[in-house]
């Protein structure tokens, strides 16, 4: 079905209105049983013997005060936020004008803490059937990035290419476990994602630091939801200068990644120190052929939900000043999340109206391509 | 013949509903009728049109309340708060709950604020909710449109 789309909302407080593409909106199954449909008969059996863990994060380790989901965005008949597609579109993006949405669904990172390769390779195959079906296939604003796990490089690079010509992936969401993002072990799948012309999608899952073989944030167990969640872009910005001194974009040179909701703030000081260490002592990094700032610049792009919450325009001003920022950022809102950006807010208080094209969608259609207007007319 | 204000306590007749029943309409004194006191849904916020703006009308152990639906952060729907209380500060290791059924917290951010006078519960943030006088005549809630405005402090 494609839907009308709405007449944008005064979203930008002024006459200029620019298609907007939001990063990171999460859709829900309402229930892990509308997967079955995707599974074997055989899988079906497993699961239903079995039990299937959808839920990330250790829920008795870091209890959330509240709910970690928008209390406006439970459906009335029942069932998780985020998890009817007509209401994302009413309560999102009808009355933003949102023009595309990326869509990373959540469900599968509960098996980032699977100890089972094939059980999460043959479930989430199943989750990624069921969002291009029932999320990709019900509106043309609605963009899946399709879900690979780490457990078996091989098979999650065999479900990139199973997805590569599906009309609606435009990325690959890639599940993090023990190994940090420049290790060859996941070279099939960058491989595979070059190959299809998709970039990579970084997310948390909420497995950071609950489990041995996740990554957690620096040093040691934060105390609460709250001092984790505020560690936890140690997690992105670690992976980043990993990627890069690893030397994954010299064996990649096409390869893209969209760090979703890890910040970005401290990208200018993480780049700065890069290259001074590449410059001091440039054998330490054998892998790499530049500045780790260049591969910085050119191969990765960050979400900006949830925007630092500065309060004078100077603070505002040295948040978005840092060279080369404006071409690496991607508005995002992370609906159903109860740290959503409001996109209204953010769009017309926060961005500094010059950076408004280019991170509303200049900046996405650099990264995931012209094709993901497909719903603008 | 009002019988109570807001913030207090409902009391055991109008809860009952005692009889003098007024009528629906907007009351000589500007205060419009919302609904009959045992419509309110105990935590469940009514959306209620009053005076031309949106206003969630709320019931809880700790009274009837009346705010603004938007949240002065980013204007999440205050309608669809939760009615909670808060933990005090204390001393550490002792956690203090208290005001219960006075505290609305934000569906979005999770922000607290006062039911009684809209203020962000411990100054988390600067900005207040609106919150307007509500008004049990009888077995009918009625309700201001004129926002309740904070006391100022006065100078010592
Ligand atoms: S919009 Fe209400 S707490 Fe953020």
């Amino acid at each position: 079905m494609t839907t009308q789309l709405a007449t944008p909302a005064p979203v930008f407080g002024s006459e200029t209105t620019y298609p907007i593409v939001d990063c990171d909106i999460h859709p829900m199954a309402p229930s892990t049983a509308d997967f079955y449909p995707y599974l074997s008969s055989a899988w079906r059996q497993h699961f239903d013997e079995r039990g299937i863990r959808t839920y990330a994060r250790a829920r008795d380790r870091y209890n959330h005060p509240a709910d970690t989901q928008r209390l406006d965005a439970y459906p009335e008949d029942g069932g998780p936020a985020g998890s009817d597609p007509a209401m994302t579109i009413a309560r999102h993006l009808d009355p933003f004008g949102i023009s595309v949405a990326l869509l990373l669904p959540q469900q599968p990172y509960g098996v980032t803490s699977w100890g089972d390769v094939d059980a999460a390779s043959a479930f989430i195959s199943a989750t990624n059937d069921f969002f291009v079906e029932k999320w990709v296939g019900y509106d043309e604003r609605y963009s899946l990035a399709v879900t690979v796990s780490p457990h078996d490089p091989a098979a999650a690079a065999a479900e990139i290419r199973r997805h590569a010509d599906t009309p609606g992936v435009i990325a690959v969401q890639l599940l993090l476990m023990d190994r940090m993002l420049g290790d060859t072990w996941y070279d099939p799948i960058y491989e595979a994602a070059c190959e299809a012309g998709l970039p990579i999608a970084m997310h948390q899952s909420g497995a950071e630091g609950c489990f041995t073989y996740s990554q957690g944030p620096a040093v040691g167990v934060p105390r609460s939801y709250g001092e984790r969640h505020v560690v936890l872009t140690q997690v992105g910005a670690a992976n980043v200068a990993d990627m890069v001194v690893g030397g994954a974009f010299e064996r990649f040179p096409e390869l893209k990644v969209v760090m979703v909701e890890w910040g970005f703030s401290w990208l200018p000081s993480l780049s700065n120190r890069l290259d001074l260490f590449w410059q001091r002592d440039p054998s330490a990094a054998l892998r790499i052929k530049k500045l780790p700032s260049e591969y910085i610049q050119k191969h990765f792009t960050f979400t900006t939900q949830p925007l630092d919450e500065v309060e004078t325009q100077a603070d505002r001003k040295a948040l978005f000043s840092a060279s080369g920022l404006s071409d690496m950022l991607l508005f995002s809102s992370d609906y159903p999340h109860y740290d959503t950006d409001d996109p209204r807010f953010v769009l017309q208080n926060k961005i500094p109206e010059e950076l408004r094209a280019a991170l509303c969608y200049q900046n996405a259609v650099g990264v995931f391509g012209p094709e993901i207007l497909r719903a603008v007319a | 013949m009002t019988s109570e204000r807001l913030g207090s306590t409902v009391t055991a007749d109008a809860a009952a509903g005692a009889p003098g029943a007024v009528t629906p309409g907007v009351a000589d004194d500007g205060f419009e009728y919302i609904c009959e006191l045992d419509e309110l849904v105990p935590n469940k916020i009514r959306r209620s049109a009053v005076g031309g703006r949106e206003i969630g009308v709320v019931r809880t152990v700790a009274g009837v309340f009346a705010i603004g639906s938007s949240c002065p952060h980013q204007g999440g729907p205050m309608c669809d708060g939760a009615i909670k209380g808060t933990m005090e500060p204390s001393d550490r290791n002792e956690y203090v709950f208290a005001q219960e059924g006075e505290v609305v917290t934000c569906p979005w951010h999770g922000y607290e604020f006062e039911l009684k006078t809209g203020a962000s519960v411990g100054g988390a943030i600067l900005g207040r909710i609106g919150v307007y006088q509500v008004d049990v005549r009888g077995t009918a809630v009625f309700c201001s449109s004129k926002r309740i405005r904070p006391q100022r402090r006065r100078a010592e």
